[in-house]
């Protein structure tokens, strides 16, 4: 199936979560409310932020982003030199991170003092450290396969040619 | 030494300023035609291009919003900076040597000229030059009010400057600016950058060990102190919710595809295949500069829950209070310094891109041919739209100014990713589709822009510019697939085959 395609049909996808969303009715202090104490801060709001729906779709738009921004970085890389086995390992790790913040948060709510893992509670640590590191696989295979899936030598002797053509021709007197 | 702060911050601005005044000077000698005024000659190199590229996407809502964000909400805004590696991934697969590859082929000057070129069509040029327009003006306005409003502050605890109009403060700041970049162009924004981009990343690293040292027993303290006070605070989705901070991540992990002023500095680096080493030094300049929105938001609010510190009059204050409380006084006037670093290396990019649009992009999508004397005009144009945005910044009131910045974002990335990042690299895309996205993408945010002005919020506070965004996208896929392939010239879809 063509890439387009597939990415048009998680944009689609997409628009149906927001527009379901659109429907819900939140309270008015389910997106944080001002401080008790201090009104230059917000706390946040009352518990509906853990209702199960709400967290399912967060997780359900969180999971199509990934997979929307994971396809959409194939459209950079010619289809014959495409490796889609690395894409799509590189797009379950990071689903997975996503994934694992939406079930450590869920399983964090409560009384329990939380679990502090590398200066924050659990759930957000994976967002800082492992959110934020696991598409840095995607900018190390750039770096290093930049010659064999980006631009190739015999690209650049292509494009070096068009450039010289195009002198030759005119079509650059602008 | 404390007893001199004001005095030594004072002299860290006025150092910085001198500097970009030199850069200036120095430019001018090296800017001798539109190509040099606009594309810097194509002739920068890996570190120039990096640190272009990261200050330029470091505005001042990074070093004063951020952490203000942080301070109000907890860790709510950090998916703006998350969003970076997977953000800046996409701008260079998708834009790293397309971009330049297509500047070269078609030797353009501005990114609606790429964009004609690539689409065959003026209409979407002339759309892409509106789309930039609209959002220059109303982000160049928030940067020059941010950046008189910090002069202001900072000559406030000066006996003899102490009583300096905000008029005067934008009159002096934008001096410095509209010199360097009428003399030098694009030249003295990239080299300026250059140096603003270090002076940012050294007051990152510098403020975030501050930061962490003001708060008896550290990091480990602000986590138990900001967690009783309110578990939600340091939870991944802070107090703004989970929708509101992915929405924020979509806007945040695409736009930077879509911004002018950053996908333009990729169209000017000397070789293509550098764009490997320059991709790494952006994200390690990004890196840094994250340490700051965090460490001061952190250190603020927990100061103040603590009772260690005064409750702040405005969440914006954190940062300019941290600096002045708890900073040395030296490494106070370097951050202030870098504080005008970032808005200054944002809006000299944003001058560039917007004189190129009305001088010479408009005009040829509606005359065939851009103005007679390029560069005279070039030089007249970037005064004139300093001061409209100046008059506009000052004529305009805050809330004003703070939602036209909103609008800015959420135009470039709305009606520029889904045209220039996908387009560039996928042939199926047709001039229709490029037209029709940046028309919805405009009247979804201008209507989202009226509606907020009168208090409308969208459920769960999901951000507008990421709803505008969505659509604009689904409607460009959804014309493209639909309609029919349009011609590209062969040399064009050679360069899109690579």
């Amino acid at each position: 199936m063509d890439r387009a395609w597939i990415i048009f049909a998680i944009l689609i996808s997409l628009c149906c979560v927001i527009s379901v969303m659109m429907f819900f009715d939140p309270d008015d202090n389910g997106h944080g409310v001002v401080h008790p104490e201090y009104s230059s801060m917000q706390i946040g709001g009352d518990t509906e932020r853990h209702n199960g729906s709400i967290l399912f779709l967060g997780w359900l738009f969180g999971t199509l982003q990934i997979l929307f921004f994971v396809s959409l970085l194939t459209f950079g890389i010619h289809r014959d030199r495409l490796r889609p086995a690395v894409f799509i390992l590189g797009g379950l790790s990071f689903l997975t991170v996503f994934t694992m913040i939406i079930m450590t948060y869920r399983l964090s709510l409560g009384d329990a003092p939380p679990q502090i893992t590398g200066g924050l509670p659990l759930p957000s640590a994976l967002m800082v450290y492992g959110l934020a590191g696991t598409p840095l696989i995607f900018a190390v295979l750039y770096i290093m396969q930049f010659d064999t899936w980006i631009l190739t030598p015999e690209d650049l002797e292509q494009f070096q040619s068009i450039l010289d053509s195009n002198k030759t021709t005119g079509k650059d007197d602008d | 030494m404390e007893d001199q702060r004001h005095f030594i911050v004072l002299i860290c601005v006025g150092l910085y300023m001198g500097i970009c005044v030199l850069v200036g000077i120095w430019s001018l000698r090296r800017t001798k035609s539109t190509h040099d005024f606009f594309m810097a000659g194509r002739d920068l190199g890996i570190l120039v291009t990096a640190m272009a590229v990261f200050s330029s996407t470091m505005s001042g809502f990074g070093f004063v919003g951020g952490p203000g964000l942080v301070y109000r909400m907890g860790l709510s805004s950090v998916w703006m900076i998350v969003c970076s590696s997977i953000g800046f991934a996409l701008v260079y697969y998708l834009m790293g040597k397309r971009i330049r590859l297509l500047a070269e082929l078609t030797n353009s000057i501005s990114l609606p000229d790429v964009v004609a070129n690539r689409y065959g069509n003026e209409s979407s040029r002339f759309l892409v030059a509106v789309a930039i327009l609209l959002g220059v003006i109303a982000y160049l306005a928030s940067q020059i009010k941010a950046m008189a409003m910090v002069l202001q502050e900072i000559l406030s605890q000066s006996a003899f400057l102490g009583s300096l109009s905000l008029e005067w403060c934008v009159a002096i700041s934008c001096a410095v600016l509209v010199f360097y970049c009428v003399t030098g162009g694009i030249i003295a924004s990239v080299y300026t950058d250059l140096f603003q981009g270090i002076v940012m990343i050294v007051a990152s690293l510098l403020v975030f060990i501050t930061a962490m040292t003001a708060v008896e027993g550290g990091f480990t303290e602000m986590t138990r102190t900001l967690s009783a006070d309110d578990p939600e605070t340091l939870s991944p989705w802070g107090t703004l919710g989970i929708f509101g901070c992915l929405s924020w991540y979509f806007l945040f992990v695409l736009g930077s595809s879509g911004q002018p002023h950053i996908v333009t500095k990729l169209m000017m680096n000397k070789r293509v295949s550098d764009v490997r080493y320059v991709m790494p030094i952006t994200l390690l300049g990004l890196a840094f500069s994250g340490l700051l929105w965090v460490g001061i938001g952190l250190c603020m609010r927990t100061l103040v829950i603590k009772g260690v510190h005064p409750e702040l009059s405005h969440a914006d204050a954190a940062a300019p209070q941290f600096l002045q409380t708890y900073a040395h006084p030296l490494l106070s006037g370097i951050v202030f310094a870098g504080l005008f670093a970032a808005i200054m290396s944002t809006a000299d990019g944003f001058l560039n891109i917007g004189t190129a649009a009305i001088i010479h992009d408009i005009p040829r999508a509606i005359k065939g041919h851009s103005l007679p004397h390029e560069l005279l005009w070039a030089r007249l144009v970037t005064v004139f739209l300093a001061v409209a945005a100046a008059l506009f910044s000052l004529y305009s009131g805050v809330d004003l100014i703070a939602l036209l910045g909103a609008f800015g974002w959420g135009t470039f990335a709305a009606a520029l990713v889904p045209v220039v990042a996908i387009g560039l690299n996928w042939k199926r895309a047709t001039p229709l589709a490029a037209n029709a996205a940046i028309t919805v993408s405009l009247v979804i945010n201008f209507t989202l822009l009226v509606l907020k002005k009168g208090g409308f919020q969208l459920p769960y506070r999901i951000e507008g510019g990421a709803v505008a965004l969505l659509v604009s996208l689904t409607v460009f896929f959804g014309i493209s697939l639909l309609s029919k392939p349009k011609k590209i010239a062969p040399e064009i879809e050679a360069v899109m085959d690579f």
